[in-house]
């Protein structure tokens, strides 16, 4: 809003001025722009990138869905909602096409089951997620499913990891992003609710900020079984301004936690 | 299979215990027990069937309360970082197998029910049943102030944020977590929970821990009831090189007539990972 005043009329004045004070516009001018980063300081992150610049509360913004495409030489094609196309496998595209609707894990017969990854890496947008950093560990706590995600930082792999609904997480730093790389994947999850995935899953996540407010997750998907190359999707976040999460709602009446 | 890992009680060598803002000074806490009978099967279901168990290494216990170089405790902020293996509280006490098990306070004494609760409890006690209901069906975690300290196998894990002003307990039974946020007071009308609303400071060496809002879903051990005015205050201390004790308050005038405590001990597992608990791989649902 300040960069429009500067480039007219006004401009010519503020540069007349001395550079004192053409110093102390442009900063309170950027101090208004980046109030809430300034005021979620406190509780999140204050740098912009690298360490540090992913703490606190988030949730997302945007929505994953799979969208059904053309037919291809007879074959059903899906696409990403940006238009990206899935790289499905012949014989995989055929399972998702049988599908009439997304299978999440919880169900009346197995309430409360966490759906995941890839799911939970963008969580439904009114379940927040908090990350807190260390430097040996980041841990991401979603009110989804009132779990949590353990990204072990600097280190390998096991070699012989359990299987699990979320994985084996290892993380670095690179570049001012932070880089999750998730093998052991239980091949019970699904991606974008209707595809399956194999033992070979393996998911590499680039978290960074984009904004004062803002921060992605490209989420790099690959599986040899699955698909004929690995492919991406974006998933976007908005800073949020609390300081909880609630408790998570599945199950019978009697045996509820706070929202549903 | 619940036997005990948690350290009998003892006399703090730090002696200073600072006044609790709910109840009288406490002494230290006596004995570790057993527990058996149809709490017994609860727990061994919470901590056996339902858990990812894992095996626990425990550090051996020091006696003498840690010290640095220049003599002074070692403790305070960022002294409970880490993993721990979870303890039961050493004041659920039991008899010999089949009898009803005698839950006492920290001080040994009758957990001080009021009547209702007092019959609600014997009623628990003798179905065996779990409560709140269904919550093992559910595979819903149990809340507090029982989340605290129900697996002698499972692990916790705090997470001290100091940025963020917060410190968060990461359980792996049920994989859930806590959240305390620290040096501020609770919300005006926090929305009851299973975990509640929690806040936290640093008295000197002891981590205090104030939760309120638990929702009356929940239930102490399993059986004791308690109703929406619940208040529970932790004082959490390392009480020696790799020991931890979290000793609760637990206020409530309309289920006890006056405050009573309970304490758990815990120890450290260096090098031990979080394992993922799928309650449901656990059960016949599948």
């Amino acid at each position: 809003m300040y960069v429009p005043v500067c480039s007219t009329s006004l401009e010519k004045m503020v540069r007349s001025l001395a550079p004192k004070l053409m110093c102390a516009v442009v900063v309170s001018a950027i101090g208004i722009g980046s109030a809430p980063a300034l005021a979620a300081s406190s509780r999140g992150s204050s740098s912009m990138s690298g360490p540090g610049s992913l703490d606190g509360y988030w949730a997302a913004t945007s929505v994953w869905t799979l969208q059904r495409g053309p037919q291809i030489n007879g074959a059903p094609t899906f696409h990403t909602p940006d238009g990206q196309t899935i790289p499905l496998l012949p014989a995989v595209a055929k399972i998702v096409a049988e599908r009439t609707h997304d299978l999440h894990l919880a169900s009346s017969s197995l309430p409360c089951l966490t759906d995941g990854m890839p799911a939970v890496a963008a969580p439904p947008s009114k379940y927040p997620i908090e990350i807190l950093e260390q430097p040996k560990q980041v841990t991401i706590l979603l009110e989804w499913f009132r779990n949590f995600r353990i990204i072990r930082m600097d280190v390998d792999h096991p070699d012989d990891p359990d299987s699990a609904f979320l994985g084996d997480s290892t993380g670095r730093w690179d570049r001012g992003a932070l880089v999750v790389d998730t093998v052991a994947i239980d091949p019970r999850t699904n991606i974008l609710g209707r595809i399956p995935h194999s033992e070979q899953l393996h998911v590499v996540e680039r978290f960074r900020r984009t904004g004062p407010t803002t921060m992605e997750d490209k989420i790099t998907i690959d599986d040899p079984k699955t698909f004929s190359r690995p492919w991406s999707i974006v998933a976007r976040f908005k800073r949020k301004m609390i300081t909880n999460l609630s408790g998570f709602s599945c199950g019978s009446d009697s045996s509820t936690d706070g929202k549903h | 299979m619940l036997d005990g890992r948690s350290v009998p009680g003892r006399r703090p060598a730090n002696p200073r215990r600072l006044g609790s803002p709910i109840g009288p000074r406490m002494d230290e806490p006596k004995g570790a027990g057993l527990i058996g009978g149809g709490v017994a099967r609860v727990l061994a279901v919470v901590a056996v069937g339902l858990c990812v168990v894992s095996p626990v290494r425990a550090e051996p216990g020091a006696e003498a309360a840690p010290a640095s170089a220049t003599g002074s405790p070692i403790g305070g902020p960022g002294s409970l970082d880490g993993l721990w293996n979870n303890a039961i509280y050493t004041t659920v006490r039991t008899g010999p197998p089949n009898d009803a098990p005698r839950y006492t306070t920290a001080e040994g004494e009758p957990i001080p029910m009021l009547p209702w609760a007092a019959k609600v409890y014997a009623e628990r006690l003798s179905t065996g049943k779990d409560y709140p209901d269904d919550s093992i069906k559910w595979c819903v975690h149990r809340g507090m102030p029982t989340a605290i300290a129900t697996s002698a196998q499972s692990p916790i894990q705090i997470v001290e944020t100091p940025k963020l002003k917060q410190i968060t307990v990461l359980y792996e039974l049920f994989s859930t977590f806590r959240i305390i946020n620290m040096d501020r007071p609770h919300p005006a009308h926090p929305v009851p929970s299973f975990m509640g609303d929690a806040v936290g400071h640093w008295e000197g060496d002891t981590l205090i821990v104030d939760t309120i809002a638990v929702s009356d879903k929940t239930t102490i051990m399993n059986v004791i009831p308690h109703t929406d005015q619940m208040h529970l205050v932790e004082r959490i201390r390392l009480t020696g090189p790799g020991a931890m004790e979290d000793y609760l308050t637990i206020d409530d005038p309309k289920t006890f007539s006056k405050p009573w405590t309970m304490v758990a001990h815990f120890k450290r597992v260096p090098g031990m990972r979080m394992a993922e608990d799928i309650c449901q791989d656990n059960t016949d649902k599948f």
